[in-house]
């Protein structure tokens, strides 16, 4: 008798997806590293290779908590770990004291299972939200996209990825007072996480708007609406706390704003850095700068696609995590834009028409991780 | 029409309006951090170009500060430039372009007027160099350097400018740089830096005016 598969339920056949991409991807980082070996025999070990850069800090807020004061010497000489948001690393600190994991260990894992989980909302949220949507797309460019080890190590990508998606698949099915929960801990987990109150103010009166209040009805309308309102007021919530901390133990609640002028960042025009960076004439390095903001650029584009398809909520939310990294400098923009799942999503709306070209696309884009990957594990700056 | 008042309602716009009072309270945070004034200067006002640490710009009036970049006996080496100075060099530290300054944090109030007294030489590209003093930005003096080498200067600031800085506030002093010039203009120097005024060594002290 000839064996016939057994039917998976949509939702089965998604996880399976999204468990298979994952282990895939890194599985090709094993790999990477074995390659990297060939070159480099004396590189440290694989975890060692991974977990470079900002996991310092993270696995430094993980194991000790947030600093009192700045380093006062050395190479990071005032730099201190208030830039980086606490949800991620309590997440880690939780997962590590369960599984008695080491720090770098819980953390890979956690953040593989924030992929997975990133993975399956995301396709759940796009196949409701698009017409005849193929998800294998979205999770290939989660899965290979350049950059995307991001998601799979000691970094805070793949549980912002996570809650983003969370709460915009909670706004589309109307479920506000959850959506508020989430938008608190996705502004607990990266700074621009608060612009999903604005998210939610826009999707409040765009409904109000289309229902043709005048603007007297639109706030009679807010006390009928305690729902709404309170979970646009819950969002600010993780920031809000955080600064509350911050302001007991350093006495500056923007601390973590503050101390990006250790790393050298000035906040400005954003639109202002990305045309100097385009010209070559803000940074030393010309390539480096084209390169950082060709990439600001492709991000801002996908931005663009979106409003053009009255996505407005997606687009708003995208453009603003580009926009605010950028006016503090070009730094680190690649892992920015990846780490917004609407870059991902808006990559996956232009590709899927493209019909078998796509195919094509999708081969490129995933071969172009593996020679960053090397990039990473050479600690390169230009993939930090 | 108006909304009824169940409880569920109240209790979540009572939350909503909780919530408010506390972002509110976060703003008052906000406007009035509770930071050590080298914290100010590097992170919040950016007028200090590197971060100098915490304690930095604490000041004992007699105390001798060393510019140099060798420790010298009976001196603390200065940890309170704030912007405008060159990297520390064996005899002193430049000044910057047109101005420099100082951050102190006095360790006792003071009721007198204070003495500056520092060693120092200039350089021109006229006969004298002038070094205008602000003391927290009010002008109390002066200086025309003749660039003859290095040489005692005093300033003297009245008690009125002085008066109401207590231990908790910022004493910053500046020095405006009336011509900074590069070596380079004036002589066979490869050195192309806008110099004005060297300092070896500084002290600040309680005066009776």
């Amino acid at each position: 008798m000839k064996y016939k598969p057994p039917e998976l339920t949509e939702r089965q056949y998604h996880f399976a997806t999204a468990t298979f991409l994952v282990v895939a991807s890194f599985t090709t980082y094993i790999v990477a590293a074995a390659g990297w070996y060939l070159i480099q025999p004396n590189s440290g070990g694989f975890i060692d290779l991974l977990v470079i850069f900002d996991s310092a800090w993270y696995r430094l807020t993980i194991e000790q908590g947030y600093m009192n004061e700045p380093f006062q010497s050395g190479s990071p000489t005032g730099q201190a770990n208030w830039a980086f948001f606490p949800l991620y690393p309590l997440s880690v600190s939780i997962f590590k004291y369960i599984t008695g994991l080491s720090t770098n260990h819980a953390g890979i894992l956690i953040s593989n299972l924030f992929l997975l989980s990133s993975m399956y909302i995301s396709f759940k949220y796009y196949s409701e939200t698009r017409d005849e949507s193929s998800i294998i797309v979205i999770g290939i460019l989660l899965a290979f996209f350049p950059y995307s080890f991001y998601f799979s190590t000691l970094y805070t990508e793949s549980l912002f990825v996570l809650l983003t998606v969370i709460s915009f698949y909670l706004l589309h099915h109307e479920k506000w007072l959850w959506c508020g929960v989430t938008g608190a801990l996705l502004s607990a987990t990266r700074a621009v996480g608060v612009l999903f109150a604005g998210v939610l103010l826009l999707r409040l009166f765009s409904d109000y708007y289309s229902r043709g209040f005048t603007s007297r009805e639109m706030v009679v309308q807010l006390f009928y609406d305690e729902n709404r309102v309170l979970a646009i007021g819950l969002v600010p919530l993780g920031i809000g706390l955080y600064m509350l901390y911050l302001y007991f133990r350093v006495g500056d609640p923007l601390a973590f704003m503050h101390v990006q002028v250790a790393w050298g960042r000035e906040f400005g025009n954003p639109i202002n850095t990305l045309i100097q960076g385009l010209l070559g004439k803000k940074w030393s390095v010309d390539i480096i700068s084209i390169y950082l903001s060709l990439w600001s650029s492709a991000g801002l584009l996908c931005g663009l696609y979106l409003l053009i398809y009255r996505r407005y909520t997606e687009a708003m939310f995208l453009l603003g995590t580009i926009l605010i990294p950028l006016s503090s400098g070009l730094q680190s923009m690649p892992r920015y834009i990846i780490g917004n799942p609407f870059f991902i999503f808006a990559l996956s709306d232009i590709i899927n028409r493209l019909g078998k070209t796509k195919w094509i696309i999708l081969t490129t884009l995933a071969s172009s991780n593996i020679p960053l990957l090397f990039l990473w594990f050479n600690g390169n700056g230009l993939v930090a | 029409m108006a909304p009824t008042w169940t409880q569920t309602r109240v209790i979540r716009l009572g939350l909503s309006l909780i919530l408010l009072l506390f972002y509110f309270s976060l703003l008052g945070m906000v406007f009035n951090p509770q930071v050590p004034p080298e914290y100010d200067s590097y992170y919040i006002e950016q007028t200090d170009p590197s971060w100098s640490g915490m304690n930095a710009y604490s000041y004992s009036y007699g105390t001798v500060l060393n510019f140099t970049s060798d420790p010298g006996a009976d001196q603390s080496p200065v940890t309170h430039l704030a912007g405008g100075w060159y990297d520390k060099e064996p005899t002193g530290t430049w000044t910057k372009g047109e101005s420099a300054s100082l951050h102190f944090s006095p360790n006792s109030s003071i009721d007198s007027g204070l003495q500056l007294r520092f060693r120092g030489t200039v350089i021109s590209n006229e006969p004298t160099q002038n070094i205008t003093v602000l003391v927290n930005s009010q002008q109390v003096q002066t200086l025309t350097i003749r660039d003859s080498g290095w040489q005692n200067l005093t300033v003297n600031i009245p008690a009125s400018n002085v008066r109401n800085i207590d231990s908790n506030q910022l004493l910053n002093v500046t020095f405006l740089i009336g011509s900074p010039t590069k070596p380079s203009d004036i002589s066979n120097s490869s050195d192309t830096r806008r110099l004005g005024l060297a300092i070896k060594w500084f002290v600040m002290e309680k005066s009776s005016q």
